[in-house]
């Protein structure tokens, strides 16, 4: 991998990015509210 | 201490931090406190009574199947910032379901070496099931992996709720026992084959694995310390070859490679500049 190591800082940086526009989108808060209710499926108790 | 009783120490602290609302335990309720807006890097059920962060495949899929947004750009953020910072790491030291296959591997059976035939093809089905996973989660809109596949949610969430919960309880069918059964069948096998799930069917461990070769975290071989005894490779939960591809997709830095080594020609770590390939 000699001389990529610029990947790996473009995808640090790519991560961080989508992170904040994610947030300011509101899309944590809707994570927060997804998890904060027991998910049936995840407990194999779905239809 | 020694490496491997220090890899399990941080696997059991990352584990009870993960899961520390005790209250949710006793009283059959799920945390809902500010810290699932977090994501949590390991295989870690939301449902659990006791987890305090958001597990992020299961927040994948219900922002893929939820109407989040047309691009779930927060989870995928999270995601890719696990990946490139630790990449498999987290499967070797953060994952508790990691942990408890661990556990299970250290029971005195004889441990099988899947032949190699079988090994490899099966290694391709994580990524088969990640690719599911997105599509099939878009094309129903539902988490179809937490549903049918996902044996942390039962064994977390849907073992200890029904437990504790009557209402719950109520609520087992054929999907509760289908999952039951993927449960024992993968623990059955952790006991002859070690991380059979990490192995063969984890699409996190298989997304994470896509970052081994370009993350911050790296293993090292010095070639001429090396004296080609294959100790690394024998000692390898992963069957990985540490010599040939110190930074497989399939290795989750657990450093058993590095203890076994006569001649500590493996060394790993966190490297902010490029490193020399091998």
């Amino acid at each position: 991998m000699k001389g990529h190591s610029w990947i790996k800082w473009a995808l640090l940086g790519l991560a961080i990015g989508c992170i904040a526009w994610g947030a300011a989108q509101g899309q944590a808060l809707a994570t927060l509210r997804k998890a904060i209710y027991i998910c049936l499926e995840c407990m194999g108790l779905g239809a | 201490m020694k490496r491997q009783h220090r890899r399990t120490l941080i696997q059991f602290l990352a584990a009870l931090g993960q899961n520390a609302y005790i209250p949710g335990f006793f009283r059959g309720v799920i945390y809902q406190g500010k810290g699932k807006l977090l994501c949590v890097p390991g295989l870690n059920c939301y449902s659990c009574p006791v987890a305090l962060g958001a597990c992020p495949l299961g927040s994948l899929q219900a922002a893929l199947g939820q109407g989040m947004g047309r691009f779930p750009a927060y989870v995928l953020g999270c995601l890719l910032l696990f990946g490139v910072v630790l990449g498999r790491l987290v499967c070797g030291f953060l994952c508790p379901f990691g942990l408890l296959q661990d556990a299970l591997a250290r029971v005195p059976l004889p441990k099988l070496k899947v032949p190699r035939w079988l090994d490899r093809p099966l290694r391709y089905l994580k990524y088969a099931i990640l690719l599911m996973l997105v599509v099939l989660t878009l094309l129903r809109l539902e988490p179809v992996f937490c549903k049918y596949l996902c044996p942390a949610g039962l064994l977390e969430a849907g073992l200890p709720l029904t437990a504790l919960n009557p209402q719950f309880a109520a609520l087992r069918g054929g999907l509760f026992y289908l999952k039951l059964a993927i449960l024992l069948l993968i623990g059955a096998l952790a006991l002859f084959v070690e991380r059979p799930f990490c192995r063969y069917l984890c699409p996190l461990g298989a997304f994470y694995g896509l970052f081994n070769g370009v993350g911050f975290y790296r293993l090292q071989v010095k070639e001429s310390a090396c004296v080609r005894c294959g100790r690394c490779s024998t000692a390898c939960p992963m069957a990985v070859d540490p010599v040939k591809a110190p930074n497989s997709p399939e290795c989750i830095r657990c450093g058993r490679c590095m203890d076994a080594c006569p001649t500590q020609a493996i060394c790993g770590g966190f490297s902010l500049s490029h490193m020399k390939s091998n």
